[in-house]
């Protein structure tokens, strides 16, 4: 009985570890560029689904291992300020919206999942935590250009404008996405 | 890329904290011949890293418009004494806006260059490694500080396996005739299902295997584990972080 419990646990965190993984092999492709510039990329996909799975303190510790990670790899640092705000603060906070995914029971009384409940669900913790990544990513540019903008230029204006360039169209491609992975790991578990 | 410089053979520590030693010193420094030594001490960490010149150049290139943008920012817009020709109609350029601009688009630059030094001779499993050391005094907060590194080294470890893995699947659904290239944003995310939903099955059924390996082998969260590299302090450490400490002091002069 001990070791089941174990196995358990070990798994839970091959698992949110694995996501990670996935998470940065994700935001190294770029399925698609916007016409406008920018790129849509899918990390974010893996840190949901454990937020879902696992709930909250499993999606944040995701989120922390996505970011370092994505620091290990080489990431673009000009302010160091900047360097905890862009990689492990905004990911981290992508998995906040699994504290909130459990209050709703996706699955129905016969262990099929509800569809609309999924949905629900999915833009819910979609919304949270892209909302909060990019509040981040705002504050982050806000301190950058603090520092390197002159005096007197409109700095909050601008910082919300980039930002919401990337992360509308990354909120909506995460949000269409995220229901048929959901419903395809119940398929999954059945087998 | 080479791999065996002496930069590559420091302690990924002594590494770490010569970066956030140098970063910090560069938010200080505002002569220009100070920034003319911190360039060369880059550009002696380049050399003794055998990286050649160019590959750390075409790093910096994505940022071109960050630096014109720092730059003209600075330029035309920072009140002060007017240079000769200006102010024409509305545009000025001041004394104060170029020199500005300069140090600021410097300090940018160095900055980058800096940190990519940093992941650029040292893997990410080293990284991790100097990781774990510098979260170990949090575990007396509880803190699972090994169980994190471990997960973290499996992420590093399994990013190589789990890209090479997406790149066939996208190779096989290309070759079913998927066109990914045509459509709106919400036609082209629905395309991406054929390819996340296998890649992301395969991913936990291996993490299952995985799972189940580690425990027959005797892995128990939250115990201490030795590694197969152990972190060493070696004289070449000292020499780096030495000479790191004795320059320092001059761009405060």
């Amino acid at each position: 009985m001990e070791k089941n419990v174990e196995i358990k646990r070990v798994l839970t965190m091959v698992e949110i570890a694995l996501a990670a993984a996935l998470a940065v092999a994700l935001s190294n492709l770029k399925f698609f560029h916007l016409p406008y510039g920018g790129s849509v990329s899918l990390e974010m996909l893996p840190i949901f689904y454990i937020a879902i799975l696992y709930g909250g303190t499993a999606g944040c510790v995701a989120g922390l291992l996505l970011g370092v990670g994505q620091l290990f790899f080489g990431a673009y640092v000009v302010h160091p300020i900047q360097l905890v705000l862009d990689y492990p603060m905004a990911f981290t906070v992508l998995g906040i919206g699994g504290f909130f995914a459990t209050l709703i029971s996706m699955k129905k009384n016969d262990d099929t999942f509800d569809y609309l409940r999924v949905v629900l669900v999915s833009v819910l913790v979609v919304f949270v935590g892209s909302v909060l990544r990019y509040a981040v990513h705002v504050l982050s540019g806000v301190v950058f250009f603090a520092e390197y903008a002159p005096e007197g230029s409109n700095i909050l204006l601008y910082s919300l404008v980039y930002n919401a360039g990337y992360m509308v169209p990354n909120l909506i491609v995460a949000a269409v996405l995220l229901v048929p992975l959901v419903i395809a790991r119940g398929a999954l578990i059945k087998r | 890329m080479p791999q065996d410089s002496f930069i590559h053979g420091l302690d990924p520590r002594v590494k770490f904290i010569a970066l956030i030693l140098f970063m910090v010193t560069l938010f200080f420094i505002e002569a220009p011949l100070k920034f003319l030594l911190m360039g060369l001490v880059i550009l002696l960490i380049i050399q003794s890293s055998k990286i050649p010149l160019g590959f750390v150049i075409k790093g910096i290139i994505p940022f071109v418009w960050l630096f014109l943008f720092a730059a003209f920012a600075h330029f035309f817009f920072t009140p002060g004494t007017s240079i000769k020709p200006f102010p024409i109609w509305f545009i000025n350029v001041t004394f104060e806006g170029v020199t500005n601009g300069t140090i600021i688009t410097l300090r940018i630059l160095l900055i980058i260059v800096l940190s990519s030094m940093l992941t650029l001779t040292t893997t990410p499993l080293e990284l991790t490694t100097a990781l774990k050391r510098v979260l170990s005094p949090l575990k007396r907060f509880k803190i699972p500080v090994n169980d994190f590194t471990m997960m973290m080294m499996l992420t590093i470890r399994f990013v190589p396996i789990l890209l090479l893995e997406a790149q066939r699947i996208i190779n096989a659904q290309r070759s079913r005739g998927i066109n990914f290239e045509t459509g709106g944003l919400i036609k082209r995310a629905k395309k991406l299902v054929p390819i996340l939903i296998p890649l992301f099955n395969l991913s936990f059924i291996r993490a299952e295997e995985l799972a189940i390996a580690m425990v027959c082998r005797g892995y128990a969260t939250g115990k201490e584990r030795s590694s197969f590299r152990e972190l060493r302090f070696s004289t070449s450490d000292l020499f780096a972080i030495t000479s790191v400490i004795l320059v320092i002091p001059f761009f405060f002069l």
